[in-house]
């Protein structure tokens, strides 16, 4: 089936077609293999929406949402990146902008109307403005970051000696919600993950190499590093123990003991999967069990401790309910703005200019330089937003100040 | 007798038989630069003025410079031009100004004995070679297919040149408005140019009107002084001539104060129960005003709640009681000015010898103008000054030699000579009339420019002298600025190569300036908080004067602060490399704007409309989006494609 465009409403705004045809690689392959032999080229990366801005049916910012649409997976994502495309970044740019054009226009006013009797701003208001721009620079990385997760999805490791249950309750998980359990590529990635869907998050979760205490050969011990690794750059963690176990080892020396120590510094966030619930002795409580298992490990984030049994399901529905929560809760703010690495290099390079700013305030230098740096930094702004003119600052002057003898 | 003049027997005119190289129409602050430089160059000039008398007339405020005005000044002074010797010679009260700013940003200013300042410019005109002076006014602009061939003036005479450059000023269809009364005039007792205003429309340039306005002049003697603030000049004089600056000369004319007094809420009260006599609000001036020089009437409307408002008293000269009430530029009614003047604390018993007025007048879009100033629909026609919409004796005498230098240019054979944005405010100037075009009378500010750190007013020799020297002027004051900045030059790399041992330690400690032994001289300057004092102290460290430099105590300071800046002032310099680039990828001329798909509908109006010479100048053209440069850079890419192949 073949859909064409008539020029200017593609999305390029060029005379365009769509070709729909059957998933089967092969005839794919063979399709674009006729297209190139009668002339056809491959876009090249954004090449597409290259041209729609080129043809004015985008502007950068919306250029950029583009390629945050199609890299999305998450529905949350997905309308983050529509809030994108809709201008709202380009919104927050133009009123960050426009606090850094006034402050801009105040002291622009301090060095080309010396003759006026006008109050200028003052040293302590000028550290405050730009005190309060680079707090709102921050917070907008700060949230950026946060949206980055979003990105590769909400990261969950299971970890756990060998035998505990993992894959079981991997495929738990896998079964109840929509999740794709993925193959990854390559021969040394040894543990298994899943996407899944959960509150409008894309959540990823994976199952890491069983952990032995004494591992003795040197492939097991360096799977062993690996799941360990790979569980820091986690978000959550599922460390999972067999309850059943009497004499439960203290995690003390072993492996697992590192994590725990880790997330008394880090944001990990830590759920106590004591499985195997069911067949414990009645006498046996979460207690004994922090103090026998955990040995007074100080926690930073909240850990939870769920009692399962993944054979029998039971707690499970707890554990997904608290999973759901702690999810929700580590979900960024809707109003943070996911940027690409170039649109937060930008940022990341406004806030050196501003902090150079404040710093030549403070140390009362002149006032030139300063300007200077603050102008730089409103022209790295102008390249977001793709407008490079210079901004009517003497008609912000004029405006603010009574100028003229 | 050999004839000068032949009378041509059809017409009734008389033809001046000598053929001109240049004439300038108009004698003001653009006309005598463009005739001085042209005449300067060797070629022969006929300058036309209305009144001899009135030859760089200054029509408003007795002053030359001030922050970003006094650059330019300087710039005109390095380029070979004359203001900056007139008001060196005839200055009543110097003043750099910004000085605690760093030095980008200070800024000569000078109140001028206003009528031995004109003497001064027309003294100098008539002992420039190769410059004819003439009483007259041109009624008509002679074009023959497209090219300049002469003028006509309103006597009946025809002047030949290929090369005319149009400096009018204000008296284009001048319309004075005192309240209610209004009568033509090019300025307050001078009769405007009726007639010329209409040969420049026949030849198809738009005209538009502008408004300004000036303030009462006041009887000096009747000023209550003890009210007011002094405000003295500069204790060192800091000129504006290099020549001057070279030669450690001193003010030629006795230095005198200026005061300061306030407007009150008494006379706003006044001025606002009477506003609707004043014909910015009657709705009888229609055209635009400069913003930020308002009128005091707008000044009470536009910023109710300021309590007062400054105003200086400036002496016009030292021959003179005239005092210049700067601050209170206004189009009320004479009754209205009397008595609102009379409500000023030590104006009370103040008697107007002028009385303040707006005028009207015709300019012609300076987008009609080729960055060299030549329009571009006739061959030979440069404008320059207020003409072009601009305002200011500075920005005119700018405009006025950069046209002459392009007459020059064109008469040489040569390339245009067109000053870059990173190269002078004279740049920034014309660059901004000639693509944004105007919506205002023009002024030249600092913040119009981007390369701020890089244009100062001490080191405009050192930006521009060359090209003077191109021209065959400068050459005696060249030499001596070129040995000023070699001196700069092996001063600062002594100070990279010097650091400290434990004498300097010692000394700047007691100056409660820790160091640490091995440290570089240099890194000292970097510090914050280094004053003129410890500079000093550092310097008596670096062994310049082995060398046979000397150094005095604000070349010290100049050099402390390139060195303290550098950082800062390399970064502008590397800015200036990528719009150089730019500024070099020329459009072709031929371009059909019509014929490149996706330009947005206002970029291409504009496009064709100010033809940028460079994608450069394309990109500063407001409604011109970078994606508008992406699709025409993609336009000359295929362009050129096809012209290779």
């Amino acid at each position: 089936m073949v859909i064409p465009f008539i020029e200017p409403y593609s999305y390029t705004g060029e005379e365009s077609a769509e070709i729909h045809c059957h998933g089967n690689p092969l005839i794919l392959k063979n399709i674009l293999k006729i297209l190139f032999e009668i002339g056809f080229q491959k876009a090249e990366p954004g090449e597409f929406t290259k041209r729609a801005y080129l043809n004015n049916k985008l502007d950068l910012t919306q250029a950029e949402a583009v390629k945050e649409i199609i890299e999305s997976r998450g529905e949350k994502e997905l309308q983050n990146a529509l809030y994108l495309k809709e201008g709202i970044f380009k919104k927050h740019i133009l009123a960050f902008k426009s606090k850094l054009l006034n402050l801009l226009a105040d002291l622009s006013a301090e060095l080309d109307f010396i003759d006026e009797d006008i109050q200028f701003t003052s040293k302590k208001n000028k550290i405050n403005i730009l005190n309060s721009l680079i707090k709102d620079i921050k917070e907008l990385l700060k949230n950026a970051n946060e949206m980055e997760r979003y990105r590769d999805g909400i990261e969950i490791s299971i970890l756990g000696f060998t035998n505990v249950g993992k894959s079981s309750l991997l495929n738990y998980f896998a079964g109840s919600d929509r999740a794709i359990v993925s193959e990854l590529p390559g021969t040394t990635r040894d543990y298994l993950e899943i996407l899944m869907n959960i509150k409008g998050m894309p959540v990823k979760m994976i199952d890491t190499a069983g952990i032995r205490d004494n591992a003795e050969n040197t492939i097991e011990k360096e799977g062993i590093r690996r799941s360990i690794n790979k569980a820091k750059e986690s978000d959550i963690l599922f460390i999972l123990l067999d309850a059943s176990l009497e004499k439960s080892k203290s995690l003390k020396n072993s492996p697992l003991d590192q994590l725990c120590k880790l997330a008394e510094k880090t944001n990990l966030i830590i759920f106590f999967i004591l499985n195997k619930w069911d067949i414990v002795h009645n006498s046996w409580k979460v207690e004994n069990f922090k103090n026998v298992v955990i040995n007074k490990i100080k926690f930073k984030n909240k850990v939870f401790y769920e009692k399962t049994s993944v054979k029998s399901e039971y707690g499970l529905k707890s554990l997904q309910n608290n999973l759901h929560k702690v999810i929700l809760s580590i979900s960024p703010h809707t109003d943070g703005i996911m940027m690409s690495a170039w649109q937060k290099e930008i940022f990341e390079e406004v806030l050196v200019e501003l902090e150079e700013s404040l710093n030549l305030i403070l140390l009362n230098e002149a006032l030139e330089v300063i300007v200077s740096c603050i102008q730089n930094s409103v022209d790295l702004l102008g390249k977001l937003t793709g407008e490079v003119q210079s901004e009517d600052l003497l008609g912000r002057i004029f405006s603010r100040f009574c100028i003229g003898k | 007798m050999p004839e000068v003049l032949k009378k041509n027997s059809k017409s009734g005119y008389f033809r001046f038989l000598k053929k001109f190289d240049c004439i300038v129409i108009g004698a003001g602050h653009a006309g005598a630069e463009a005739a001085h430089i042209t005449a300067k160059a060797g070629f022969q000039t006929l300058l036309i003025t209305m009144n001899v008398d009135t030859i760089a007339q200054m029509s408003c405020n007795p002053a030359i410079g001030g922050v970003a005005k006094g650059h330019i000044v300087r710039e005109v002074d390095a380029l070979g031009g004359i203001m900056g010797k007139a008001i060196d010679r005839t200055g009543i009260h110097f003043k750099m100004l910004n000085q605690s700013k760093g030095p980008a940003v200070w800024s000569p200013r000078a109140q001028a004995d206003k009528k031995l300042y004109q003497q001064e410019i027309k003294f100098f005109l008539e002992n420039t070679e190769n410059l004819q002076i003439l009483q007259d006014t041109v009624s008509q602009i002679i074009v023959k297919n497209k090219k300049v061939q002469g003028v006509l003036t309103s006597r009946g005479f025809e002047y030949l040149s290929n090369n005319i450059i149009v400096t009018t000023g204000t008296f284009l269809r001048g319309l004075i408005h005192i309240g209610e009364f209004e009568f033509k005039a090019g300025r307050f007792g001078d009769k405007s140019s009726e007639d010329l205003s209409a040969s420049i429309l026949s030849m198809g340039f738009p005209i538009k009107r502008l408004k300004t306005g000036t303030p009462p002049r006041i009887d000096g003697k009747t000023i209550n002084y003890e009210k007011t603030t002094i405000q003295p000049p500069d204790n060192v004089w800091q000129p504006f001539s290099y020549e001057n600056e070279y030669a450690h000369k001193k003010p030629n004319l006795k230095q005198i104060n200026c005061h300061i007094t306030y407007t009150n809420h008494k006379m706003h009260e006044y001025i606002r129960k009477n506003i609707g006599r004043s014909p910015l609000y009657s709705g009888k001036i229609q055209s635009t005003g400069p913003r930020y020089c308002p009128s005091i009437e707008d000044k009470i409307v536009r910023f109710a709640d300021k309590e007062r408002h400054q105003i200086f008293l400036e002496p016009e000269g030292l021959n003179t009681q005239e005092v210049y009430c700067n601050g209170i530029s206004t189009s009320l009614p004479e009754d209205i000015q009397w008595k609102f003047v009379r409500s000023i604390p030590a104006l009370e018993e103040a008697v107007i010898i002028r009385p303040g007025y707006a005028i009207e007048y015709d300019y012609v879009s300076p987008t009609e103008l080729t960055p060299w100033l030549e329009t571009k629909k006739i061959n030979g026609l440069f404008f320059a000054g207020q003409i072009n919409g601009t305002t200011g004796y500075e920005e005119a005498a700018g405009q006025g030699l950069m046209a002459g230098y392009n007459v020059i240019q064109k008469l040489l054979k040569k390339p245009a000579f067109v000053l870059q944005r990173d190269e002078a405010y004279i740049g920034v100037l014309i660059d901004d009339l000639v693509t944004k075009g105007v919506d205002e009378p023009y002024r030249m500010f600092t913040s119009r420019a981007e390369y701020r750190l890089l244009l100062r007013q001490d080191n405009a020799d050192k930006r521009l002298m060359k090209y003077a020297k191109e021209i065959g002027l400068q050459k005696e004051i060249f030499k001596e600025m070129n040995e000023r900045y070699k001196k700069y030059f092996e001063v600062k790399k002594l100070i990279k190569n010097t650091k400290t041992d434990n004498v300097h330690i010692k000394k700047l400690k007691a100056k409660e300036v820790e160091v640490q032994k091995g440290t570089t001289i240099e890194s000292i300057f970097k510090r914050p908080q280094i004053t003129s004092d410890i500079i000093s102290l550092i310097f008596d460290f670096v062994s310049y004067k082995k060398n046979g430099i000397k150094l005095s105590q604000k070349e010290k300071e100049l050099i402390a602060m390139e060195i303290k800046y550098e950082g800062y002032i390399e970064r502008e310099k590397s800015k200036t490399k990528r719009r150089l680039e730019a500024d070099l990828k020329k459009i072709p001329e031929k371009i059909n704007y019509d014929k490149i798909e996706g330009l947005k509908y206002e970029a291409r109006q504009k496009l064709k409309k100010i033809k940028p010479l460079t994608i450069g100048q394309a990109s500063r053209i407001s409604g011109v989006d970078p994606s508008d440069i992406d699709v025409l850079l993609l336009y000359m890419k295929a362009l050129n494609l096809k012209l290779k192949y």
